[in-house]
């Protein structure tokens, strides 16, 4: 007697369709919200990954064209692909070359961060000139490279260094990079530096700075506190606003580098202040009519900058007492019986001289921080 | 009770930083913080002489004197704070516009 019992009709067909080896749409249906949505990111990832293969590599083919049209960087293919060679351009100017020095940072920053270079091998031999200022540029980017990629080692030939190449980036410090010791010269015409850095607003080392430019009998002694008060600000400002949380990118966070110089010849005193921040426009640009794009009501980048300088109360969290730090930049140049201010920040290039007034230009790209300039003269 | 005196450059520091604690070294609002405000509401009376630094940043000037005038009104702060600023016209000007402006911040019975 067969005792088996079978199934309904209907319940046969239910079992019977994977069998089939069809795609189940009950079983789909069956899978979780969870899972589906982890499919999607993975095939989200996966086309993410191909673009950024494809951008990567046509970025490249750029970079080979740049290499072979312009001189400033040979990469050496073997026996390394890391291993790259910075051919240093003549002259690294950051105020009247800023063009190129700006695509030379880019270019360093480039391979530093984004090409992962595990060496950089610096040849300052067609080096011919390089003012202070620009090695304070050069020395903060050395500066982020290195600590954003500890693995980094830089090196240099010693010899290919000349001796006044050698006494402008001796001071600064910008040779422990290289592990290279220097000696000051004893020759007087040279110019004297001292260099700072640091993450917070620290007022004693720019007055430090400031005084021990002070003993000189030449330095214009009216224009003492402005300087410090106007530094002071700088370091404050860069602090509080030029790194902010959107801001992204390989940045050191409220980082600042200033650097103070004289020339015993024409007793001229300089102070460089320098930061990697957003810039100054993107920091004032608070009013509506600045942040709305409006035909004859908002403002350029460069006629904002200047207006910040010349009456102050820009200010991003629109305090009345705030935003005086800008309009103290140019009470130091105005107090001495001569002198320059010039502030280079995002495109902008702005120059305030004494008995002169402001002059202004754009910039081809964007320098990727902020330079304030001071020269004064009593 | 006697006035209070501060000398800044000596009891606080010959170089006075900026605004805030979090982001400079002595600033206005350490210098509030530490010197100003635990006798605030003692009825105390306060001479601030800021002669002999080396540079005032307006930004400190606001963050430890303006913020006061804003907490006490422009009259209980003339009774009651001498400031002595001999050596820096930049920085007395400075004050006296950040007392202008504080003072209209001012909202009597609000802040104390």
């Amino acid at each position: 007697m067969d005792n088996t019992i079978s199934a309904p009709q209907e319940v046969r067909s239910i079992v019977a369709k994977p069998r089939l080896g069809l795609r189940s749409s009950s079983r789909y249906s069956a899978m979780s919200n969870h899972k589906r949505r982890h499919r999607r990111r993975q095939r989200l990832v996966v086309h993410a990954r191909k673009s950024l293969r494809k951008r990567l590599k046509r970025r490249e083919v750029a970079r080979t064209r740049l290499v072979t049209g312009h001189q400033p960087f040979v990469p050496i293919a073997k026996p390394s692909k890391r291993r790259f060679e910075i051919l240093f351009p003549k002259v690294l100017d950051v105020l009247n070359h800023s063009d190129l020095m700006i695509k030379f940072m880019n270019d360093v920053r480039h391979y530093a961060l984004e090409r992962r270079a595990d060496t950089i091998v610096v040849d300052h031999s067609p080096l011919e000139m390089i003012t202070p200022e620009a090695v304070t540029v050069l020395m903060a980017e050395f500066h982020r490279i290195t600590c954003l990629s500890p693995k980094l080692k830089l090196q240099t030939r010693q010899s290919t260094i000349r001796q006044d190449i050698r006494d402008v980036l001796g001071p600064t410090g910008y040779l422990k990079h290289f592990n290279i010791a220097w000696e000051p010269t004893s020759t007087p015409d040279k110019i004297i530096l001292q260099h700072e850095t640091a993450a917070r607003a620290i007022s004693e080392r720019a007055g430090k700075l400031i005084e021990h430019f002070a003993k000189d009998p030449f330095f214009p002694r009216e224009a003492t506190k402005s300087i410090g008060v106007a530094i002071g600000e700088c370091m404050e400002n860069s602090v509080l606003h030029a790194y902010p949380f959107k801001m992204g990118g390989p940045i050191l966070r409220r980082q600042w580098w200033l650097l103070g110089m004289r020339c015993p010849k024409s007793h001229e005193f300089f102070f460089v202040f320098y930061d990697q921040g957003i810039g100054i426009p993107k920091t004032i640009r608070t009013r509506w009519r600045d942040r709305v794009s409006m035909p004859f009501l908002s403002r350029s980048n460069l006629e904002l900058v200047r207006l910040a300088i010349e009456e102050g109360a820009f200010s991003s969290t629109q305090d009345p007492n705030r935003g005086k730090g800008l309009r103290t930049l140019k009470a130091c140049v105005d107090k001495a019986s001569s002198g320059d201010l010039v502030v280079m920040t995002g495109k902008v290039h702005l120059r305030y001289q004494h008995g002169v007034g402001f002059s202004s230009r754009q910039l081809s790209q964007n320098l990727g921080g902020t330079l304030i300039f001071w020269r004064i003269q009593s | 009770m006697p006035p209070i005196t501060i000398k800044v450059a000596v009891d606080f520091s010959r170089y006075p930083g900026g605004r805030f604690k979090d982001s400079s070294e002595c600033s206005g609002e350490e210098f509030r913080e530490k010197f100003i405000e635990p006798h605030l509401d003692k009825g105390t009376e306060f001479v601030i002489d800021l002669n002999n630094l080396f540079a005032i940043p307006p930004s400190f000037l606001d963050e430890s004197l303006g913020k006061i005038i804003e907490i006490i009104g422009l009259d209980q702060y003339n009774k009651r704070f001498t400031v002595l600023l001999n050596d820096d016209d930049d920085a007395k000007r400075e004050l006296a516009d950040i007392v202008r402006i504080r003072s209209a911040q001012f909202k009597p019975g609000g802040k104390k």
